[in-house]
């Protein structure tokens, strides 16, 4: 380290004085502005004073404008700063665009991570921003004919739904999800069984079926019993060696 | 109708009219007896009845002596024959196994022949049996009394067992 030059010697002795000074000078600048502080309570609002007359109104006065004028600069510089944007970016977003052009795209190198990641965050996004603009009624009114659904649903429906049904469980499903207990219970409760039934004896007689069916099974055991007799009749007529003299069936 | 093809089947529709043969007529009398019984055994207990409701504390059960069942229940079967065979020719028996009581000549007995018949038959039961062996299938009751038990069906299409000659 070499002989300061004068001009360091002195930077230096100022400093050194600076430097003892400042605590002094620092309890004095408190001090006063205590003081100051007190002369100013005083003299800013002096008594029998009228309000309007004393010098903490003009203070005040002043700052309410002051401070208008800065927010209505800082509007001021908004409004500058969005007129030059509208200005610039156009020109900038035709400067970049006319250098794009001028790349030759074919020779750019993509990293394969890089656009992965670049997707990842990129795609999300586009897609909930497109899909939220998208009016599902207005697509299907300016985009989709009914007249083309009802074709794809008449060449394909059956096929899909059979295919759909031959992937499904039905039985297994409707046994996890549905009550059956109280489903029928349900169905039992809306339908009416007794007028069914009755409904239904109704239409098939009953009675008449009973009434024929027991009357035909006591003439078929009246008829057995008469042809088995009739049999044995014949039987002991030959028996005893004889014909009846009008054998059956010579006139009825 | 006449029944030209002898391999034909006969039923008992061919059978109409013809003398019944005594394995029918033996099973009409056994209806018609059994009839008779009902009848009498009705008869007792409705007169059991009777005593019951007239003395209930003193009931007992009638006594009647075999004498008194042997006169009753000829009484009965021959009331009951001879109301059956004076109106319709038919008992129950009859109705049932598909024989009528006629005359000789086909016609409904009068009564005083169908009572005749009702008595003779009830007093002398094992006279039907000489259908058996008569030629026209006739009774004892039928000979003596010019009578004669036919096979009466109606609507009947059962077909019979037709026996070789």
């Amino acid at each position: 380290m070499g002989e300061p030059s004068p001009a360091q010697r002195v930077a230096d002795t100022a400093l050194g004085v600076a430097g003892a000074a400042a605590p002094v000078v620092g309890a004095v600048a408190r001090r006063g502005w205590r003081t100051a502080s007190k002369i100013w309570s005083v003299a800013a609002r002096p008594p029998l004073v009228p309000e309007r007359w004393t010098l903490g109104h003009f203070t005040d006065q002043a700052e309410i404008r002051g401070r208008a004028m800065r927010e209505q600069a800082s509007i001021d510089l908004a409004e500058t700063s969005t007129r030059l944007g509208d200005a610039l970016v156009p020109l900038v977003a035709h400067q970049v665009l006319s250098r794009l052009e001028t790349i030759d795209l074919s020779q750019v190198r993509l990293d394969p991570t890089q656009l992965e990641q670049a997707l990842d965050v990129v795609v999300p996004f586009t897609v909930e921003a497109t899909l939220s603009r998208l009016d599902p009624l207005v697509l299907i009114e300016n985009h989709i004919r009914l007249e083309q659904i009802e074709k794809l649903l008449d060449a394909h429906l059956a096929d899909v739904l059979a295919l759909t049904l031959s992937q499904l469980d039905l039985t297994a499903i409707v046994r996890e999800n549905v009550d059956l207990v109280g489903l029928t219970n349900d169905v039992v409760d809306q339908v009416d069984l007794a007028g069914i039934t009755q409904n239904v004896i109704d239409e098939i007689d009953l009675q008449a079926i009973i009434r024929e069916s027991t009357s035909g099974i006591a003439g078929d055991v009246v008829n057995g019993t008469r042809a088995s007799a009739a049999t044995a009749d014949e039987f002991i007529a030959s028996f005893f060696g004889r014909r009846r003299p009008n054998p059956p069936g010579a006139t009825v | 109708m006449n029944r030209t093809n002898p391999d034909e089947p006969l039923t008992v529709n061919q059978l109409h009219g013809k003398p019944a043969g005594v394995v029918t007529r033996t099973l009409a009398g056994a209806i018609d007896y059994a009839v008779a019984a009902i009848l009498l055994g009705s008869s007792y207990l409705g007169l059991a009845a009777l005593q019951f409701l007239w003395n209930p504390v003193r009931f007992s059960w009638p006594v009647w002596p075999i004498a008194t069942w042997l006169v009753l229940g000829f009484v009965y079967l021959v009331a009951y024959l001879w109301l059956a065979w004076a109106t319709n020719g038919k008992t129950l028996g009859g109705v049932l196994m598909g024989t009528r009581v006629v005359s000789i000549s086909g016609k409904r007995l009068g009564p005083v022949r169908a009572l005749l018949r009702a008595a003779f038959c009830t007093a002398f039961p094992i006279g039907l049996f000489a259908c058996a062996a008569t030629p026209r299938s006739r009774s004892v009751q039928d000979i003596v009394l010019l009578t004669k038990v036919v096979y009466h069906y109606r609507n009947a299409t059962v077909q019979i067992e037709r026996l070789p000659d």
